[in-house]
């Protein structure tokens, strides 16, 4: 048990060193303080993840903190700090670079979690007595389980992003009659997935 | 939805608000993600159980054995992981095997056994409760759980040896009753013994009216005749089962190791054919009238299985006074089985003093004591708390030898040293 303890281990190294890669090179490009950026949130993903098993929370926030200003310059709005010449500091990405930088930061979060949870619930069957025999297919079983969600869900977002791309201009033009459908369509989507947000809780607490 | 959907929910609405807010494709790219995770994890379904069977570990079992539980589920068709897990009695202890199982489910279905054996070392009735089981979807936003499986039961008997035991010991063709014993119970031949008391039992065809008159001024109590009888000997045994014998661990102490004596001399006795009974000073004191037979035997058992302690070794006196009338009519062998420490001894000797004076110059007194050294039982670490044993057993020495002085025949049994048959079989009758 002590090697797929060590595995687990490495597979949450090599995840926090190429997600603090693409947020460090999202945030300042090839500069040299990228390298100080990148180690920086990389000691933090060994600290928060690795060594003192906190937990994802910190690391993920600050990784996907990091890549806002990339992303958020893809579009090139002029709103508040997020307006392009504020933002000078960032390389200019293109939407599929964006997305392939997002879409790590994300997934390797997610997969982060499901890393450390299942180290925790090995440790704890291991102080309950039980042998190698019963928890090696356990663990292989999650691990399988979750990577395969995990790579559906990238294959999903890639396929749906790509197929919004393709409808995006043919939608402007259709949008455009309609100038207020894009707020209204905003508003009403952040109302129904608040509502469903909260009623996901109160199930919860409920059971 | 437990706190890992919540989360990959709020994940979610983080990232596509700002994306649709700002229509920026890559966080709501990203915001897919966990959307999809979680649909994912909700439109899968995790195993379910179906029905358990269960082989029960065979019976009768005593105290120390070793049984093998296995029950076997039938999985139904689902993805992810499920957790078995057979709950156990504390007293019980995993002797092989594993109480847990967690197979993964990868959609069809299955048949999961979960089997092990377990040791039982105390006796006792317990409950063993049914099979949990709690299922989780690969993702783990859904866990079901619950039981299955029916409840077993199971009845630990005290330990005592079987008959291939008993023939094995050579000394055993020592008869606990001298030669010269005639028994007062069985079938009443031609010979007049003498007149006595009329006591509970005897037959009203025996009693002698002419008697009973002439003593009638001084005392107007029944006399009956009695006639040399042959046949079943008796033994009443009288067992301490008070706290204070609960000197040692949970499992091994005192008052287990007086239980396991009993059901030893309960067994030998009624195995020979004698009539054999037992009062017991626990909480409530238990009095099963010496009788022949298995019945007698399975009775007896049960009443040592379901014993509960009593509060002082001073009932050891009471039960002498309840069985008097017994002793007085029907001259059993007695046995007193209780431990020697410095709370049980003082009354040890006196219910050996009260059982000698029921036995006049007539009537030769037969009186055993098992005496229990219970302090070996105790756990110790240190090297001078084992000396604490031996220091104990130098101070019972004086009060064995007063037992000895009453006529009592003293069996002297260390339970952490060696089993009780070879410290009966080493017995003898005093000289």
């Amino acid at each position: 048990m002590k090697k797929a303890h060590l595995l687990i281990r490495t597979i949450e190294t090599g995840v926090i060193v190429a997600v603090s890669l693409g947020a460090g090179y999202a945030l300042l490009g090839t500069s040299a303080a990228f390298l100080i950026v990148c180690a920086a949130l990389a000691l933090l993903g060994m600290l928060t993840v690795v060594l003192f098993r906190i937990g994802t929370v910190a690391f993920g926030a600050a990784a996907i903190g990091l890549s806002i200003p990339a992303l958020m310059k893809v579009n090139g709005i002029q709103w508040w700090v997020f307006s392009p010449d504020r933002l000078g500091f960032c390389p200019s990405l293109g939407v599929p670079a964006a997305t392939a930088i997002g879409l790590l930061v994300v997934a390797g979060t997610l997969l982060l979690g499901y890393l450390q949870s299942l180290q925790t619930d090995v440790r704890a069957l291991q102080k309950s007595g039980t042998g190698p025999e019963e928890i090696r297919p356990y663990a292989r079983g999650v691990l399988w389980g979750a990577g395969t969600a995990l790579f559906l869900s990238i294959v999903a977002a890639v396929f749906s992003v790509t197929i919004f791309a393709l409808l995006r201009k043919p939608l402007a033009r259709s949008l455009s009659a309609w100038p207020w459908a894009v707020p209204a369509g905003g508003l009403a989507t952040f109302a129904m997935l608040v509502i469903g947000w909260i009623w996901l809780v109160k199930s919860r607490a409920k059971n | 939805m437990n706190s890992k959907g919540i989360r990959l929910v709020t994940l979610f609405i983080v990232l596509v608000i700002p994306g649709v807010f700002f229509g920026n494709i890559a966080l709501v790219a990203m915001s897919l993600v966990p959307l999809s995770v979680f649909v994912i994890g909700t439109a899968v379904s995790s195993p379910r159980t179906l029905s358990a069977q269960t082989t029960k570990p065979a019976s009768p079992v005593w105290a120390g054995d070793t049984r093998r539980i296995a029950r076997r589920v039938s999985l139904g068709s689902g993805i992810g992981a499920v957790k078995f897990h057979q709950p156990l009695p504390p007293e019980f202890r995993l002797a092989g095997g594993t109480n847990l199982a967690l197979p993964f489910c990868w959609g069809k279905e299955r048949m999961v056994e979960v089997s092990f054996d377990v040791e039982m070392p105390k006796r006792g009735r317990y409950v063993i409760p049914p099979l949990e089981w709690a299922t989780e979807d690969p993702l783990g936003l859904r866990t079901e759980h619950g039981t299955i499986g029916e409840h077993l039961t199971m009845e630990v008997w005290p330990k005592f040896f079987r008959p291939r035991q008993v023939k094995t010991l050579p000394a055993l063709s020592i008869s606990p009753f001298p030669s010269a014993d005639i028994a007062r119970i069985g079938i009443p031949g031609q010979d007049f013994r003498e007149i006595r008391k009329y006591v509970s039992g005897d037959p009203i065809k025996n009693i002698n009216w002419r008697a009973t008159a002439r003593r009638a001024e001084q005392s107007l109590w029944p006399l009956v005749n009695e006639f040399e009888r042959e046949g079943r000997k008796s033994v009443l045994i009288y067992l301490n089962a008070s706290q204070a014998a609960e000197v040692g661990s949970s499992i091994r102490n005192g008052l287990e190791s007086c239980i396991e004596a009993a059901a030893n001399l309960l067994y030998h006795y009624l195995q020979r054919g004698y009539r054999a009974g037992i009062h017991i000073c626990a909480s409530p004191p238990q009095y099963l009238r010496p009788e022949a037979g298995r019945v007698q035997f399975k009775k007896a058992l049960n009443l040592l299985v379901d014993l509960v302690p009593g509060n002082r070794p001073a009932d050891l006196l009471s039960a002498i006074e309840t069985t008097r009338d017994y002793v007085l009519g029907y001259n059993p062998l007695a046995v007193i089985i209780s431990p020697v420490d410095s709370r049980s001894s003082p009354v040890v000797e006196e219910a050996a003093r009260r059982l000698r004076q029921m036995y006049t110059l007539r009537r030769r007194a037969s009186i055993m004591v098992v005496g229990i050294e219970v302090y070996g039982l105790v756990p110790t670490e240190f090297e001078y708390e084992r000396t604490v044993a031996g220091l104990a057993r130098l101070s019972s020495l004086p009060v064995l030898e007063r037992l000895r002085g009453y006529g009592a025949n003293v069996v002297e049994w260390d339970p952490s040293k060696r089993t009780f048959s070879s410290a009966f079989s080493g017995s003898g009758w005093v000289k």
